[in-house]
């Protein structure tokens, strides 16, 4: 009987795990149809809720700089992680992978941030609902 | 920001609640429990002594900081069926389990939540939560929300066809949390999606809950005055708390319309009962009513566990860059004879 309950419980622990709402729609804001990979040289991270955005000079391929920015986590989450603003600061060469804003301006979401070395920054972001999505584990 | 300040809180929060150590009170609460879940709650005995801190004026200190994340589920999960509590072993089991679980990524499902927690914030494995053997937060044998009443539900229907459509026309058809309005600060208290955490602050004659999201506070006179008029609707409610023993007791009326909590009315009423059974836990027990939506009202239990503070700043609307790519995104939908689609409209 306890083994019973046990499994049905596990059954039931996804419900459980998805949380009440998110601040607002990957859907709605990002195109799943663009995605991105932007390597560049970070300028700017604005520590701000509901979410951070890290601002970076790409250079494309005709030589021009063009500024992105890109969406991260609450800065409240990544302060309790450990993350600080000596983290990631201006003139690190990262590189993003993402989805580019609907309207097709120079924002993105962070998918995947790493730094040029390929470390990976905790920035990277799963479960956007994105079409490469794998499940995790 | 002190670099020591930050290596203290983020040692502090990565720390999980230490299973074994919650479980095991669990044998003397289950049988407490079991023994008289009734749909009222046993009023606590008066002047009887607890564990907690008391404030000069000698009423339990239930100030600090705490976080409502919880391993146990609002509403308990179908497949559970009457079985309200688990056993110690049991419920060791399934908290390990849950947090150890990350939210399916696939669509329909955790699709449009915008991070994994894992990666982006404090996923519940990563942060201070409480568990527990009740089977879910909402008591009772159904341990579920009572079905709306259908004329509630006709006016849920007419509410949802008259945006339909119109979601993306302007931020004042954007869910308030995505204006940066409210959060969960309204009571009953449960859990959000991340910064699931409130600071109690008490002095004669008043208890503030602060909440960290958008910083909703209530300020809740617990000096035997009366609500406010009832033309008068606030989005966290009017509350007015008194003790009964150890135990605060908070009435909450004048709710909005606006903040609906699981398709409540402006007539939902909330009596909460706020116990500090342990200096690291609140103890939490809720009624939840409303006349014009439920046939009867419904209860709910949950441990609060105690966390280092402080709380920290979220002000929300100055960076919520988030609407304008909600909305410039939905312009740039229109112009390609795109509808906002179902799942994206809904945004929260």
């Amino acid at each position: 009987m306890k083994k019973i309950a046990i499994a049905l419980a596990a059954t039931s622990i996804l419900l459980a795990a998805a949380p009440l709402w998110a601040h607002h729609s990957f859907a709605a804001e990002f195109d799943p149809q663009k995605p991105i990979k932007l390597t560049g040289t970070v300028t700017e991270m604005e520590w701000i809720n509901p979410h951070s955005w890290i601002h970076i000079d790409v250079k494309g391929p005709d030589g021009k700089v063009v500024n992105w920015m890109v969406e991260g986590g609450s800065p409240n989450a990544l302060l309790r992680r450990g993350f600080t603003k000596a983290s990631l600061p201006a003139g690190s060469e990262i590189v993003i992978e993402g989805y580019q804003a609907k309207d097709g301006s120079n924002r993105a979401n962070g998918r995947d941030i790493t730094f040029a070395d390929g470390k990976r920054l905790f920035l990277g972001s799963t479960g956007t609902g994105s079409p490469d999505e794998k499940p995790e584990k | 920001m002190s670099n020591r300040f930050v290596a203290k809180a983020s040692a502090v929060m990565f720390t999980v609640v230490p299973l074994a150590g919650v479980l095991a009170a669990v044998p003397a609460f289950a049988q407490s429990q079991g023994k008289a879940q009734t749909a009222l709650f046993a009023k606590e005995a008066a002047g009887k002594a607890s564990a907690a801190p008391r404030t000069p004026d000698g009423k339990p200190d239930l100030s600090g900081y705490f976080t409502t994340s919880t391993t146990v589920p609002f509403e308990r999960p179908k497949d559970l069926g009457a079985k309200e509590f688990f056993t110690p072993e049991e419920a060791a089991a399934y908290a390990k389990r849950s947090l150890a679980a990350k939210a399916p990524t696939g669509p329909g499902t955790y699709a449009d939540v915008h991070y994994d927690m894992a990666q982006f914030g404090l996923e519940k494995d990563q942060n201070k939560v409480s568990t527990g053997i009740r089977t879910s937060i909402v008591t009772g044998p159904e341990g579920r929300v009572p079905p709306v009443l259908p004329a509630a539900r006709q006016r849920q229907v007419a509410k949802q066809a008259a945006n339909r459509g119109h979601e993306f026309d302007g931020p004042e058809n954007r869910g308030l949390a995505e204006q940066c309005i409210v959060w969960n600060g309204a009571p009953p208290m449960t859990a959000g999606g991340y910064n699931s955490n409130i600071q109690v602050s008490q002095g004669e004659g008043y208890v503030a809950i602060t909440s960290e999201m958008i910083h909703d506070t209530r300020i809740i006179p617990t000096d035997g005055r009366p609500h406010v008029d009832p033309s008068i609707r606030l989005l966290l409610g009017d509350g007015r708390g008194h003790w009964e023993g150890d135990t605060l007791v908070v009435d909450t009326t004048n709710f909005s319309a606006r903040n609906s909590f699981r398709g409540s009315d402006e007539n939902l009423h909330v009596v909460e009962r706020f116990s500090r059974p342990s200096a690291d836990t609140l103890k939490y027990q809720f009624t939840v009513e409303d006349p014009t939506v439920w046939d009867k009202p419904w209860f709910g239990e949950m441990s609060i566990a105690k966390i280092d503070g402080p709380l920290f700043e979220y002000a929300c609307t100055e960076g919520n860059y988030g609407m304008r790519n909600n909305l410039t995104g939905a312009r740039a939908d229109e112009a390609k004879g795109i509808k906002p689609n179902g799942r994206a409209a809904l945004g929260e």
